[in-house]
């Protein structure tokens, strides 16, 4: 009785032939269960390396739904999937790609209570999330089912991965924790307000798939890479476990985020876009996005200060422009914060409640979200 | 941080970034070292918004008897002192760093250097970095 069957024997030959890789090593593969969390642009490529490769049964938990936006990086989903959840999605494009693989869909956000029965009897975690709480949640969960954590995370043009957890030659490999004990700031930032590139993401993910399927075939090492577009990869061997970290028995810190964004106690009076509509011509309207997104498109006669700007000298706003101002930017969060700063130091301000998003949504239909 | 700030993390030509590597003091003197300094993982907020630094550091700790090389506890202070442009409790824990800044010296992980007890020689590169959350 043959172990694979004659189209397996073809379509994984070109991997197989490798001396590191062979007949046992497509059967390690072929056995193996991995969960992969997060279908987006790290958990694409992930997945479809994976499932190209062969792993036996692939769980896929993402609660999330394909939106346009995704389509430039997250190479699984198809325009005709808007809408659709991303794990079945993604599911649904590995069966075309190869029916040898058991694709196991999870449309449910993964969280304290569900985290256990959700991945347990997996043989690898794969962690493509982009949220910190959800990181070290993953990191404490494969710590406790005792397996290795591929934990990667690209923003902007910068990406790192690594393997974390588990056992190699003998010695535990320290835990996201114990490499990463705290949160500074926030992490770098989210995707949907930075900004990422395509290929980032997807050089991120392929590292990832790369250092899973090492695992799997018995040759995994212990390196964190760090890329940057433009400058040479970074790979430093990852320390081992931290005898203090919550994986050896010691505490678990809790993880806080964003202690870096500036807060402030003044009323900024708020208004709707069809408000602003009807007193556009008789302000000034200040935009605080970065030069960047202004071009993209913004309100006729806005003009275009960037936060950091304004925060950087608010007394010189009400120089600038000393009659009636109304703060604007994408979503409301930045030009609000703005408002405040210039309020205090004199200003008269008003804050687009809901920024350009809800403009496009209450006014101007024709105006694009981006 | 809000947008509108760099995160650093953006693309940078590899062409201008290695020729105009932004200096933060003028020539290296004698009895001084140059040190090359990254932040990564958005570290470079806390630092004028510069990703790159160049400091020239004496070789030897001011006023040490016997004269002591210079070290990573001396330059973790230098940069406290001299280069941080946000509260020094978002860098830095005691003598060192805050839980949570990885340091790289020369590529490898200061955890087998020794540290703050590093001795520095010139020419060394010293890389400050946190983690990333996008995906
Ligand atoms: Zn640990």
């Amino acid at each position: 009785m043959r172990p694979l069957s004659l189209d397996e024997y073809k379509r994984y030959g070109r991997q197989m032939i490798q001396s590191e890789w062979g007949l046992p090593g497509q059967l390690k593969l072929k056995r193996a269960t991995v969960a992969v969390v997060g279908a987006g642009g790290l958990g694409c490529p992930v997945l479809q390396y994976l499932a190209g490769a062969g792993v036996g049964t692939i769980r896929i938990v993402d609660h999330d739904e394909v939106d346009v936006s995704n389509l430039h990086r997250q190479v699984l989903h198809t325009t005709d999937r808007v809408g659709r959840n991303k794990a079945e999605s993604a599911a649904m494009a590995i069966e075309a790609l190869n029916p040898h693989v058991k694709a196991v869909s999870i449309p449910k956000a993964v969280h304290n209570n569900n985290a256990i029965e959700l991945l347990s009897g997996i043989d690898i975690l794969i962690d493509c999330t982009d949220r910190p709480e959800t990181r070290y949640l993953l990191s404490d969960t494969a710590v406790r089912l005792d397996i290795p954590l591929v934990s990667g995370a690209a923003i902007a043009s910068s990406g790192q991965w690594a393997v974390y957890g588990g056992v190699m030659n003998g010695k535990r490999r320290a835990c996201y924790r114990c490499m990463w004990p705290a949160v500074i700031g926030d992490g770098g930032g989210r995707c949907s307000d930075v900004g990422v590139w395509g290929p980032v993401t997807g050089m991120v993910g392929c590292g990832m798939a790369g250092e899973a399927i090492k695992e799997i075939l018995g040759h995994g090492d212990g390196y964190m890479h760090m890329m940057r577009l433009g400058t040479p990869l970074r790979s430093i061997k990852l320390r081992s476990q931290r005898p203090t970290c919550s994986c050896a028995g010691g505490e678990a810190p809790e993880i806080r985020v964003g202690e870096c964004s500036t807060k402030t106690t003044t009323a900024v009076e708020r208004v709707s876009p069809k408000e602003l509509h009807a007193i556009q011509d008789s302000v000034t309207i200040v935009d605080t996005r970065p030069p960047t997104e202004f071009g993209i498109c913004a309100l006729e006669s806005s003009h275009n200060v960037p936060l950091a700007d304004i925060l950087a000298h608010p007394d010189e706003m009400t120089r600038r422009y000393p009659g009636q101002i109304v703060f604007v930017c994408r979503q409301g969060n930045d030009s609000l914060l703005a408002a405040e700063k210039v309020q205090e130091a004199g200003g008269t301000v008003k804050d687009l409640r809901g920024g350009l998003v809800a403009w496009s949504r209450d006014v101007d239909p024709e105006f694009p979200v981006y | 941080m809000e947008a509108g700030t760099s995160n650093g993390l953006g693309y940078t030509d590899p062409a201008s970034s290695t020729a105009a590597m932004p200096s933060s003091v003028k020539g290296k003197e004698r009895g001084e070292i140059e040190i090359k300094i990254e932040f990564g993982g958005g570290l470079h907020l806390l630092f004028s918004q510069q990703a790159r630094h160049v400091v020239h550091v004496p070789a030897h700790v001011p006023d040490s008897s016997p004269s002591k090389p210079v070290d990573m506890r001396y330059l973790v202070k230098y940069l406290k002192s001299d280069l941080l442009s946000e509260r020094i409790e978002m860098f830095g824990e005691g003598d060192g760093v805050r839980p949570g800044i990885l340091v790289l010296i020369n590529d490898a992980d200061w955890e087998l250097e020794g540290e703050l007890d590093y001795e520095l020689k010139d020419g060394d590169e010293v890389v400050f970095i946190s983690t990333l959350h996008g995906g």
